[in-house]
């Protein structure tokens, strides 16, 4: 064979394919006398199949970096389980370790807001407003990856500019209005506002993974005389269903997570969501180490075990979210 | 799709305009599936920062808009010690005001999250077990930044402080102190934490990058004799430098939106006597606490959208 020439057309572009069945096989006279040496020697080789202790050395370190990474969230484990003497003392002290779960019982019965009322209080925030956008998100996507419309730039500039504001940008508008509709220190108020703040990065997302997705299949069930709503609910819904798990996963864990709007729109302690209880435990003399420990992990429990459960579609929604 | 080709979209979008008239069907079905999602959007998002480039022009009355001031609130707000503190600047005390605080966190924390991240995701590429260790490296993005600020001042405790342990082991026991709430260091302790949570996120994208790598080209390079170092620079490193740019700008994001893990460490004065309070927590503090100054927060709240919406209108474009 010739040296590769890249001007010459090759695969595909090549044509039609125009060897014949003589070329594919050695001819006799080709064949070589002696068998092709080795060439790695049998020392390379076994070099090359043992791990080599430069190899052994990075698992080391990688094991090592990993669990170092870990170990605040070791210690505040392990806080959450012993009491406020022992933690003081420091909680990697491991002899005469005793094992309590008054902290967690004081943290769910905290006197200023229970976290049980608190862990609720955010569930009843948490899920509704994931659903509507994933529903709304969805629907406006649509239109943006498939039709043309007067505006469609605007928005889709104005979407872009809410996704870099600072949520502190929204607060004092929204603070406003939701006085005014008295919807101020209600589920419904805090809901509506994680709906609107989220439908913008939401729409992006999904917008770019329906552009992904062939439009051949809705021609055809254009063809069939499918109205727009039904190729949306019978085509576009089913095979955006990864895409809408991604979207739950991480909408889920931010609106989770979030403390900013909490602390703005509720402000009645039997309305406060979990984040929003934590910083409130520090006493005033003494830090509450093992009740903020115990209250951190029940907060952080839902969220974390999520990612651990669904953490390819976490993953790879995040990474899609910023990098496509 | 790039910026370029939404503004080309621009032109198209007017001829269509004209045949959209009369495609009524087409319009109820955009009605349908725009307008429940975009009102929300609307009522939510845009009127509320619009309402903010309106009202940072205005005097109010705490929540009560008055009349025009033109350029007072910019003036009163860019000129304040808590923002941009000139005097403790030029002797590098704290507190250097808020914007300070927040270039601070970018300058120090965006390069040794970004290379740490790289670093991880070089570290972990051809590993067996590597999910379990980018879990366990990236579960900090995944916890609530409350908490994060609660491990934080968990971690700098004088007496329950596996940090302060750690100087106590290596024998530097005249270190040892409530690190978040000494108001020289404390914004160094608080972004070595940033750094913590945030590198996983950085190691993420650099990793998926990683991942996109024909294997056979590092192998290529191998057998033509490549050290480890020639390889990154000349396989590895042309190929990752795109998501570079998007993990440095999503790290300027996160870092000018900073608010939970400073308001856990220093409540809503950032620190003692705002020793390293950020743009967010001033925001906060002028319009929630009193005496509240609706004006000078929204002024601060659209600083940081002017410092961040350039960089997110540049991730947009380069798609």
């Amino acid at each position: 064979m010739t040296e590769d020439d890249p001007l010459e057309p090759t695969g595909v572009d090549a044509g039609p394919d125009e060897t014949t069945e003589a070329d594919r096989y050695l001819q006799v006279e080709e064949v070589p006398e002696t068998a092709p040496t080795d060439d790695r020697t049998w020392r390379t080789r076994l070099a090359e199949s043992v791990p080599s202790s430069r190899r052994t050395l990075k698992y080391a370190v990688a094991i090592t970096v990993a669990v170092l990474w870990i170990v605040p969230f070791i210690g505040l484990f392990m806080a959450s389980f012993r009491p406020l003497s022992e933690i003081i003392g420091g909680w990697w002290h491991l002899e005469g370790m005793s094992i309590t779960f008054e902290n967690y019982y004081q943290a769910w019965n905290y006197s200023t807001a229970p976290l049980s009322r608190a862990l609720l209080n955010t569930f009843i925030v948490t899920i509704p407003a994931v659903l509507v956008v994933m529903l709304l998100g969805v629907m406006a996507a649509y239109p943006f990856a498939r039709f043309e419309f007067p505006l469609k730039t605007t928005l889709f500039f104005l979407i872009l500019l809410v996704m870099a504001a600072p949520p502190e940008l929204v607060a004092m508008g929204n603070y406003n209005s939701l006085q005014r509709i008295g919807l101020f220190d209600t589920y419904m108020g805090l809901i509506l506002i994680h709906i609107g703040w989220g439908l913008g990065w939401v729409v992006l997302f999904l917008r770019n993974y329906l552009l992904g997705i062939p439009e051949e299949l809705e021609e055809a069930a254009r063809i069939d005389g499918a109205s727009r709503y039904q190729i949306f609910r019978t085509i576009i819904l089913p095979l955006s269903t990864p895409a809408l798990v991604s979207v739950a996963v991480i909408q889920f864990t931010w609106v989770w997570n979030a403390f900013f709007f909490p602390l703005v729109f509720m402000r009645s302690p039997e309305l406060y969501l979990a984040p929003q209880v934590l910083p409130l435990m520090r006493g005033r003399v003494q830090v509450e180490w093992g009740m903020i420990a115990a209250g951190s992990i029940m907060t952080m429990a839902v969220p974390v075990i999520l990612f651990l459960l669904l953490e390819r579609y976490y993953k790879r929604g995040m990474v899609a979210a910023v990098a496509d | 799709m790039s910026l370029q080709d939404r503004i080309d979209a621009l032109d198209t979008d007017r001829d269509l305009s004209v045949d959209f008239d009369f495609d009524r069907e087409k319009a109820v079905a955009l009605a349908v599936f725009l307008i429940p999602g975009l009102t929300l959007f609307g009522i939510f998002s845009v009127g509320p920062i619009v309402y903010s480039a309106i009202g940072s022009f205005f005097a109010w009355d705490t929540f009560t808009m008055e009349h025009f001031v033109g350029l007072d609130n910019w003036i009163r707000s860019l000129t304040d010690p808590l923002i941009v503190h000139w005097s403790n600047m030029q002797e590098f005390r704290y507190p250097m005001g808020a914007l300070t605080h927040n270039l601070l966190w970018v300058v120090v924390h965006v390069p040794a999250s970004t290379f740490l991240g790289l670093g991880l995701a070089l570290l972990f590429a051809d590993l067996k077990g590597r999910r379990i260790l980018r879990s366990m490296v990236f579960a900090g993005f995944t916890v609530p930044p409350i908490v994060i600020g609660l491990v934080l001042m968990f971690i700098y405790d004088p007496q329950a402080g596996v940090f302060n342990e750690l100087l106590r082991v290596l024998g530097q026991d005249h270190l040892v102190r409530n690190w978040t709430q000494s108001p020289q260091v404390a914004i160094y302790a608080l972004i070595a934490g940033g750094i913590w949570v945030h590198t996983g996120f950085s190691m993420l994208l650099y990793s998926s990058a990683l991942s996109a790598i024909d294997p056979s080209l590092i192998e290529s390079a191998k057998v033509d004799g490549a050290g480890p170092w020639r390889r990154f620079w000349d396989v590895i490193w042309p190929l990752v430098k795109p998501v570079t740019a998007v993990v440095v700008i999503m790290g300027i994001i996160w870092v000018m939106r900073m608010f939970d893990i400073v308001y856990a460490a220093g409540g809503a004065a950032g620190g003692p006597n705002h020793a390293y309070s950020v743009l967010g927590i001033e925001v906060y503090r002028a319009a929630f606490r009193p005496e509240i100054d609706y004006g000078m927060a929204m002024v601060v709240a659209l600083i940081q959208l002017f410092i961040v919406a350039p960089l997110a209108l540049y991730i947009a474009r380069m798609r």
